[in-house]
């Protein structure tokens, strides 16, 4: 007898529950209270006042600020990552003898919190602190001040991040290494061919399923980008490193709850449409593939 | 002789090893050193260990209080989140109809969107759970089911349905199926789900931020970067504190590291 | 039957006495002896002196057992966290905060408690005019006298070896700034800690109010109630002009915008900065900590006004409506108040008393100087800073960002629209009148 159909929901129920009542059902109430005055002062009575949080926000200069710093910091971090992540991911699946500590170690930042990273960062960086040292000894002697900067503090956040998280990229690329067959490789070079052609036109292809997922990942993250900020710079000095995270976060301490909401309307549907974009031209590579 | 060729590219990896860790050795050896010392941020050896800078920390840090509020909230969390992931994602993988491919993909918005903090905080204060360990914990459940939930999805494939006919042809109840017979089965990705889980709700620093507003339930992310914030110009002390938050978690993965290697390995790949 | 009697009435007459007694006593003793409750006290962390305000926990547990506990909350965080603790329900007992610029943050009238019939009001040392909310009611108690003086704390040494006299014109002020910078030791002429954000809107302010002069208090009145904007007053762009340019001549520190409130205090201390900016409360922070500083104040005489800034404020300790217990609160306030325990706070302040019978013997020479020479003479100008606190987190938010921008050579006009637009949103949000 099939037995297919005596599945009954009823296990599922909890996690739909959860899920729908404290993540959709503040995404749907966004996409209301983004068009009203919501204010903390008065939690429990709002009313709509169209798109005039829009076009008010969309006009302030800082929110465009913050849209663009969003933008820079997604893109570069996470072609940074990839890229690294993918050349150690090459090297430590050669054998070495060290090979699992190294990987452990290169993975470690990713397990630290993030506000302690940021606070080594913030030493690391400091006028003659570690940073400014390491310049030293490559003959650069300026009095940049890294994270007080306008010019150069988001740098300094960019760079921060990918020195967290290219250990986690590493490993996902090293479970993709592992996934594709010796005898692939074997053939080719059988064949002749060199192994700059071997990794192009056979490891890469076949890498398409990492390539999309360490891209699709490192992107959200990257436009979500909250604490890192927050620690490193509080979106500062001025607003040179406001995010779209920390700017969601501002308005909202303020206390414009509604304004606050179509900011974070504004985030979830630019990661929404990136992603869908991204993920369907990615996707695509990995049928070819 | 195929390893020896491979000598000089293996010390060159583990002096660039050396050289990303080494940021963090600011951390360590600051830790000990007094203020002025640690505050050269470089990497000399501290003259004298200051052991005592810790015990600042800990009675003036308000660690104790925040390190039992961090194991309240990642405990509960990993516990009830895994086990509602993996029992939803039970029912959706084995019952393949329209309607569970349809909440599959309703679990998939919950991996892209990011989470709507201000109305969520409004939700829970309307449920007058808002500050609370309750609320903030549901949340979190909230969040990660989505990851969890894929996570156990793509493991759950690969267990054959003959066991499910089994044990209803022996007049099992679906519950009792699950937990007496499947869950069992699940431990590898269990356990790499409840490492991944633990880990980032433990380092989590956002949501507390804004759904915990009373010191006294902060938790230890909030509490080191409130430390900063008081004893900005006593690194020393900065820097131990550091330590503090990030020994626990530094022991959990060291123990769990192979979880997190299998888990990157059979499930995040199909993702 | 008759000795019965003659006991009894004995025995009546002696309970009666002894719980005469007894309520006698307790009645005296009432506000002395309530005791044994716990009081949560929130304040910012430039406002926790820990010494004093430790003494003050120590001797509370030991005389009327009362465990106090301080929520320490980071200055750039301190009006946000405590607004929504407050809108929320969750407020501690005591908060100390800025008066009268905190009722309107808090809306007094609707979340504080009215203390106007407290024990302590009749000790008075200052006019309550500045307790009164709009309502007339008085919603805290001071815990501090007027004491805000800002304007330029120099190092001496620096200023003899360098052969400079303590500036009386904007000229002169220029000069010495200019002398440091050609100095052969390397010395920051004015030391300014941006980090610490709420330190950037001293320049500013002092540069407004010297070039509004008199017209301060009419100027203001207006900016208050938006019948005009900072765009309108010509005072305000060229006051922030002259200011900015200290940062294109090279005046000031490189790293001001990571510099912090501490290291301010540092520097000049050790004569590694000949001047920093600030008030009262840092030249109290220097002298405990650098004994031997030898430091002075004076005021910044931009538009060659010899007056010192002041603030309009006190600081004070107001309870929230929805406090725990709000009846142990009034009775901590009282408790507080008292000479044992406030002498504690005013002396580790250097800061005028508001009671009468509170002396305030810790004034060091630097600061009575500041108040015989300028506060109480009449000899001041007050702060902008006074009116723009009514309008909530706006300093956090947008005042401070945009003095921060200013210092980074932005564009004036573009500054002025900023706090502009600011003023107008974060006042119509707030119903502020004329918004």
């Amino acid at each position: 007898m099939k037995k297919k159909g005596n599945y009954s929901y009823s296990l599922a129920v909890p996690a739909v529950v959860i899920y729908t009542g404290l993540f959709v059902l503040p995404m749907i109430l966004c996409f209301i209270t983004a068009f009203t005055n919501w204010n903390i002062r008065d939690l429990y009575h709002f009313s709509f006042n169209g798109l005039e949080n829009f076009v008010s926000i969309f006009s302030d200069q800082f929110f465009l600020l913050a849209i663009k710093n969003t933008l820079i910091f997604a893109v570069v971090t996470t072609v940074f990552k990839v890229a690294a992540g993918l050349m150690l991911a090459l090297i430590l699946t050669k054998p070495f003898k060290t090979r699992n500590i190294l990987r452990s170690l290169l993975y470690m930042p990713a397990v630290l919190s993030t506000v302690v990273i940021g606070l080594v960062f913030t030493a690391f960086f400091e006028m003659g602190g570690m940073w400014d040292k390491i310049l030293g000894l490559l003959g650069y002697s300026g009095n940049l001040i890294w994270l007080g900067n306008e010019k150069t503090a988001l740098w300094c956040v960019i760079a921060t991040e990918i020195w967290q998280w290219s250990g986690f990229t590493m490993m996902l690329f090293i479970a993709g290494l592992q996934g594709i067959s010796r005898d692939y490789l074997e053939a080719a070079q059988i064949d002749g061919a060199s192994s700059f052609q071997r990794f192009w036109k056979i490891t890469v292809p076949l890498l398409a399923p990492s390539f999309t997922i360490t891209i699709i990942t490192n992107l959200i993250g990257g436009l979500k980008v909250f604490d890192k900020v927050y620690v490193l710079t509080n979106g500062g000095p001025g607003y040179a490193t406001q995010v779209l995270g920390t700017y969601v976060y501002k308005s909202f301490s303020a206390g414009f709850l509604g304004k606050s909401s179509a900011m974070s309307l504004v985030l979830t549907v630019t990661v929404c449409i990136i992603t869908l974009l991204i993920n369907r031209q990615l996707v695509k590579r990995e049928v070819e593939a | 002789m195929k390893h020896r060729k491979y000598l000089i590219p293996e010390i060159c990896m583990i002096l660039f090893t050396m050289l990303m860790i080494s940021p963090l050795l600011i951390m360590v050896f600051g830790a000990f050193k007094d203020s002025v010392g640690a505050a050269a941020f470089d990497f000399t050896l501290p003259k004298q260990w200051e052991f005592g800078n810790f015990s600042f920390v800990i009675q003036n840090g308000n660690v104790v209080r925040a390190f039992i509020n961090s194991l309240i909230l990642t405990g509960f969390t990993t516990v009830f989140g895994v086990l509602l992931a993996a029992m939803a994602a039970f029912v959706i993988v084995r019952k393949d109809t329209k309607g569970s491919k349809g909440i599959y993909n309703y679990f998939l918005i919950g991996m892209i969107a990011p989470l709507q903090i201000i109305t969520t905080y409004a939700v829970l204060k309307v449920l007058h759970l808002n500050g609370t360990f309750i609320g903030l914990i549901m949340v979190y459940i909230a969040v990660n089911l989505p990851f969890n939930f894929f996570l156990f999805c793509s493991f759950i494939k690969g267990i054959p349905r003959e066991l499910d006919e089994s044990g209803f042809m022996d007049g099992a109840s679906q519950s009792c199926l699950f937990f007496k017979i499947i869950f069992p089965l699940l431990k590898p990705v269990t356990a790499t789900s409840i490492v991944i889980l633990a880990m980032s709700v433990w380092n989590d620093f956002q949501l507390p931020l804004y759904l915990l507003n009373t010191p006294k339930k902060w938790t230890l992310p909030l509490t080191v970067y409130n430390f900063y914030g008081q004893y900005y110009s006593k690194w020393n002390y900065v820097f131990a504190d550091c330590i503090i938050t990030a020994v626990p978690i530094l022991i959990v993965y060291l123990f769990a590291q192979k979880y997190i290697v299998e888990g990157m390995t059979s499930g995040a790949v199909k993702g | 039957m008759k000795r019965n009697l003659w006991k009894r009435a004995m025995a009546m007459s002696a309970a009666g006495m002894l719980i005469l007694g007894m309520t006698g006593t307790s009645v005296a003793a009432e506000t002395e002896e309530k005791g044994g409750y716990s009081i949560s006290f929130m304040l910012a962390q430039s406002s926790y002196k820990e010494d004093a305000h430790l003494a003050i926990k120590e001797k509370m547990k030991e005389k009327y057992d009362i465990d106090v506990e301080y929520e320490v909350i980071p200055d750039a965080q301190f009006t946000n966290l405590s607004q929504v603790r407050i809108s929320t329900g969750e407020a501690p007992d005591i908060i100390h905060v800025n008066v009268p610029g905190a009722y309107t943050t808090y809306d007094a009238e609707s979340t504080l408690l009215p203390l106007d019939d407290q024990p302590w009001m009749e000790r008075l040392s200052l006019d309550s005019g500045i307790l009164k909310a709009d309502d007339e009611k008085v919603y805290s108690m001071p815990i501090t006298g007027f004491s805000g003086v800002m304007g330029v704390i120099y190092n001496k040494d620096v200023f003899s070896d360098l052969g400079i006299e303590v500036p009386q014109t904007y000229e002169a002020f220029l000069k010495a700034l200019e002398t440091v910078k050609n100095a052969e030791k390397d010395i920051t002429p004015l030391y300014l800690s941006f980090k610490d954000t709420w330190t950037s809107q001293i320049g500013p302010m002092i540069y407004f109010a010297n070039a509004l002069n008199e017209n301060c208090d009419s100027v203001y009145e207006k900016l208050n109630k938006n019948e005009q904007k900072f765009s309108d007053v010509e005072e305000f762009k060229q006051a922030l002009a002259d200011f900015q340019k200290l940062f294109s001549e090279g005046y000031i520190n490189e790293d001001f915008s990571v510099g912090t409130y501490d290291t301010s205090k540092e520097e000049v201390a050790n004569g590694q900065a000949a001047m920093i900016l600030s008030g009262e409360y840092a030249v109290n922070d220097i002298l405990t900590n650098w004994p031997d500083a030898n430091i002075g104040m004076f005021p910044l005489p931009y538009n060659d006004v010899e007056k010192i800034m002041t603030a309009q404020y006190v600081y004070g300790l107001v309870i929230p409506k929805d406090a725990p217990d709000t009846e142990n609160a009034k009775d901590f306030l009282n408790k507080i108040s008292q000479p044992e325990f406030l002498s504690l706070y005013l002396n580790a302040n250097s800061v005028n008393s508001p009671f009468k019978d509170v002396a305030s013997d810790n004034i060091n020479a630097v600061l009575q100087e500041m108040y015989d020479t300028y506060l109480n003479t009449g000899n001041y100008v007050v702060q902008v800073g006074d009116i723009l606190s009514n309008f909530g987190s706006l300093n956090d938010d947008i005042i401070f960002p945009a003095y921060a921008q200013l210092a980074l050579g932005e564009d004036l006009d573009n500054v002025i629209g900023q706090i502009d637009n600011g003023m107008l949103e974060y006042g119509k949000n707030l119903g502020c009148e004329g918004f």
